[in-house]
């Protein structure tokens, strides 16, 4: 359960991994990393178990530092039947963008990822190996900012059709910090 | 000359010779208290009494490391009409998500969580879909999710339209009163903001029950103290008739209120539920014996002119029985130290504390506040009215001395039917006894008892045979024998463990996968079936927190005994919160009514000593056990059971309640050594202590109805009984001790 948990942890974390190489949209990038700024949560739905998609909720937090042009994220996602930690980093330096989760899932690899940015969508392409199966796994993410927050929708790579399919999506509104 | 108060009633008379001093002296103690309350400490955990060190809580902390802390857990109740809905079921799975994201919660579980399992390759698989279409498909699922897992009820019931959610709180804040009470409120403030108006939240599980407590005492504590010396310096306004009587009285008391907070800041000891009481009980105290103080000096003061010297005979004459009275009460309250219990131990040095502090507000502050008050002419001579009560003494004289032998003949009688009647109360321990009233959390918790049969865990630990895990067959005929004798005892829908899963899988390559999950699975997520080390697994059965110890010792044994023929039976570790309370409260219980009787005995014991006169002694006994085995008779037809709080109460009037015969004993001796013979010197010592003390009762009494207000029902419990036992303790202290005395006297000289 947890191990399939993770994996979805893994997807949620793409939307802030990056290597994004993009010479046009450097700067912007940057801005737009900047603007994901904040404490976000909200619900959504995504592949948990089996071939499924399940409702999920997340709750992040994530600091823009502007010296280091980097966006660190943390935060949880919870299903029905557990819940996992999100670390993610991502780090906008001239023209590119580059990240990494700071604890991926034993035995998951990222061996490659790029991306583009247009309008106010950021697109992210994730290869990755599972290395206890022996078997490659790609993931799109298309996060986009809305109005009270941020959309992620994800996608996988099916062999079957050979082409990426939904997944799931996440809609994370901003949320007021309130002390205890 | 002898007297029975040590000679500590000396301190009273040095102050009044240095007052200057002696003030100064009481403002810094007065200061320094005020500066140390700010630091007062509470604690509201149900376990704190428990001794630490006994088997049972080893096996309970045992469990909780291997596992994880239970006791801890967070039961949310949801009640809505819509939640045999979709859309209601949808609400109640966004609850659950919510939930699960709150700050200091590791995970939530609801009926979503059912665990379902692919029979052949293992895989875990939803058995709700992420849409809910309509309410005849949900129920539909749910009815079959019941069918295959009948333990599912515990979570949802649809005859009474209650949903159960359980958030467990992260490790890192479970040992942690403060952090789980604030991770707590995070969760319910969480769960209230995000639930649909028609969704009912209560909230149950020790550490709101915790919390809840925690938020009483605080209130309590305000609320007693204040209304306890209005209610106080009323009675004495009333006694006196003068509101100036009145004020100097609530000096004792409100000094003695606030030293006992500075002593409890001082030596870092926080105020649980049983200490809760120690400042208010204490406040009583002073005010019971500076109005014996008071009225002697007021009585002198309303024939002699002689303020001062008035006031110095008063505390010649009530100083030694004062000063005796709170050595009584001071033993008393040390009987306690008797009990395992540190938590038992710090409230008899408390207790004992306080005691002490209250002696010296009356015998050293209220003198000098009197002697301020004629200095700052705020009475004056002949100014001065007799008090109330002035008739009482001389009717109980009329009882007591006619028929001496025939009323100590009935006391007799009455100690020794009550005496035998009392062995049958029972130790009893139930945890709504200890819930704020009108409480959501008690409220959240007779739901949980009436709806899911209780939220309470008798949790079994049963060791693997081998290291392989659920995946060993071995292992898992351990789960499956274990998991068969408790679901014939307590039946199958009340049982919990992994083998209701495991027993489904049909394959090895799923009992691998299963296997291979929960070895990767995070600690917080398995902790409810195996073990961290995976060496043993969980089997839980759900109790009501109502059942009474007796039973659940019943309960237990009878489950060691089907346990215990297995051959590993006795490696099985049975424990759990149940457990551990009906072992625990009634080794603890009949502990304390051990003390109560060693009070008793010491007591008397000291009234001998101080008086040097066996016959005294011996004429204490049934007036002072009459009172004590009285409430215990009473408590008998009540239901014939005893709580912790009751067996606290008890002890804790006898040592007021002795009080009375101190007083009257003091006259008496004082009357004899003026060679007075016994008739005579017990006629005076009933027409003068009798007023004083049928208005110390009284005063005591309303003082104590202050108990009423508070929201823990255990502080209403303890002013019943301490009214019950000082109502006795006057009638059978007045009548009772003078007809004794009279009686043996007569016996004596006929020998």
């Amino acid at each position: 359960m947890n191990r399939i948990y993770k994996v979805f942890v893994l997807i949620a974390g793409m939307s802030f991994l990056g290597y994004v190489p993009s010479q046009a949209m450097a700067q912007t990038a940057s801005d737009f990393l900047k603007s994901l700024e904040g404490d976000f949560a909200g619900r959504g739905n995504a592949i948990v178990v089996g071939d499924k998609s399940q409702r999920i909720a997340c709750k992040i937090s994530s600091v823009f530092d502007i010296e280091a042009g980097a966006l660190n994220v943390t935060g949880e996602c919870a299903g029905t039947k557990g819940k996992s930690k999100i670390n993610g980093g991502v780090t906008a330096v001239d023209d590119q963008v580059k990240g990494s989760f700071l604890s991926p899932r034993k035995g998951m690899t990222v061996t490659q990822s790029y991306g583009a940015y247009e309008g106010d969508r950021m697109q992210l392409l994730t290869s990755m190996v599972d290395e206890n199966a022996g078997r490659l796994v790609k993931i799109k993410q298309v996060i986009s900012k809305t109005e009270e927050g941020i959309n992620a929708q994800f996608f996988t790579f099916s062999n079957a059709s050979n082409a990426y399919e939904p997944t799931g999506e996440i809609i994370l509104k901003a949320s007021v910090k309130t002390d205890e | 000359m002898w007297r029975i108060g040590f000679s500590f009633e000396k301190l009273g008379l040095a102050a009044l010779r240095r007052p200057v001093l002696y003030s100064l002296i009481l403002l810094a103690l007065i200061f320094t208290s005020a500066f140390h309350v700010r630091n007062l400490k509470f604690d509201g955990s149900i376990l704190s009494v428990l001794p630490d060190r006994s088997a049972a809580f080893k096996d309970y902390e045992q469990l909780k490391d291997k596992y994880r802390n239970f006791s801890r857990d967070v039961t949310i109740l949801v009640e809505s009409e819509r939640l045999l809905t979709a859309s209601g079921l949808e609400d109640l799975r966004n609850l659950h998500l919510d939930v699960s994201l709150a700050d200091g919660v590791a995970k939530a579980v609801s009926v979503f969580s059912t665990p379902v399992f692919d029979p052949q390759t293992g895989e875990l698989v939803d058995w709700f879909p992420e849409e809910f279409t309509s309410d005849a498909d949900m129920m539909e699922r749910m009815d079959g999710l019941i069918a295959k897992f009948p333990q599912v009820k515990s979570l949802f019931s649809k005859e009474q339209k209650v949903a159960v959610i359980v958030a467990s709180l992260d490790i890192s804040v479970q040992e942690d009163d403060k952090k789980s009470f604030l991770a707590y409120r995070s969760l319910r403030k969480t769960a209230e903001e995000v639930t649909p108006e028609d969704f009912k939240l209560s909230f149950t599980g020790l550490t709101p029950v915790g919390a809840s407590i925690l938020e009483s005492l605080i209130s309590d504590q305000t609320k007693l103290t204040i209304f306890g010396l209005i209610f106080g310096i009323t009675i004495a306004f009333a006694i006196f008739r003068s509101f100036m009587a009145a004020i100097l009285c609530a000096i004792p008391p409100a000094l003695t209120a606030l030293w006992a907070f500075g002593l409890f800041s001082f030596l870092g000891i926080p105020i649980n539920y049983l200490t809760t009481v120690l400042p208010t009980l204490a406040l009583i105290l002073a005010f019971a014996d500076g109005v014996f103080l008071y009225f002697r000096w007021q009585t002198l003061s309303s024939a002699e002119p002689d303020l001062d010297n008035n006031l110095i005979q008063s505390i010649i004459k009530v100083g030694p029985a004062s000063s005796l009275t709170s050595l009584t009460t001071a033993v008393a309250f040390l009987s306690f130290a008797y009990a395992e219990s540190e938590a038992l131990k710090d409230f008899a040095y408390l207790g004992a504390g306080v005691v002490v502090l209250a002696f010296l507000a009356v015998i050293v502050a209220l003198p000098l506040a009197i002697h301020w008050a004629i200095r700052l002419k705020l009475v004056h001579p002949g100014n001065t009215r007799p008090p109330m009560f002035q008739g009482f003494g001389r009717w109980a004289r009329t009882i007591a001395l006619a028929r001496p032998m025939i009323i100590s003949a009935i006391g007799i009688v009455l100690v020794i039917v009550f005496g035998i009647a009392q062995n049958w109360v029972t130790a009893e321990y139930k945890l709504v006894q200890y819930l704020p009233n009108k409480s959501d959390i008690r409220y959240g918790e007779e739901l949980a008892n009436k709806v899911i049969g209780g939220r309470a865990l008798l949790l079994m630990s049963v060791p693997f045979e081998n290291d392989g895990g659920f995946e060993s067959p071995e292992n898992r005929s351990r789960l499956e024998q274990v998991d068969k004798v408790v679901s014939e005892q307590f039946g199958a829908e009340r049982v919990f463990s992994a083998w209701r899963v495991l027993q489904m899988l049909e394959t090895d390559q799923a009992r691998e996968r299963i296997t291979e999950l929960a070895s990767q699975a995070d600690d917080s997520d398995k902790s409810d079936f195996i073990s961290s080390d995976g060496k043993s697994a969980l089997v839980t059965v759900r109790l009501s927190s109502e059942m009474p110890v007796a039973e659940v010792k019943l309960v237990t044994d009878k489950l060691k005994e089907s346990l215990g023929k297995l051959a590993y039976g006795k490696d099985v570790q049975i424990t759990g919160f149940p457990i551990l309370m009906s072992v625990e409260f009634t080794k603890l219980i009949n502990q304390l009514r051990t003390s109560l009787f060693l009070a008793i005995v010491l007591g008397i014991l000291f009234l001998g000593i101080a008086t040097r006169s066996p016959l005294i002694m011996l004429a204490a006994i049934t007036p002072n056990l009459l009172p004590i085995f009285f409430v215990l008779f009473f408590l008998f037809m009540r239901g014939g059971t005893i709580n912790l709080s009751e067996v606290v109460a008890l002890t804790v009037a006898f040592g007021i309640a002795i009080d009375n015969a101190v007083h009257l004993i003091n006259v008496y001796d004082i009357e004899r050594k003026t060679g007075k013979e016994t008739r005579h010197a017990l006629s005076i010592a009933m027409e003068e202590a009798g007023p004083a003390l049928a208005a110390g009762t009284i005063i005591i009494c309303v003082s104590v109805l202050v108990t009423q207000i508070s929201s823990l029902p255990v502080v209403p419990t303890l002013g019943h009984l301490i009214i019950s036992t000082l109502i006795v303790a006057l009638f059978g202290n007045l009548i009772m001790l003078s007809a004794n005395i009279l009686t043996l006297t007569k016996f004596t000289r006929r020998k």
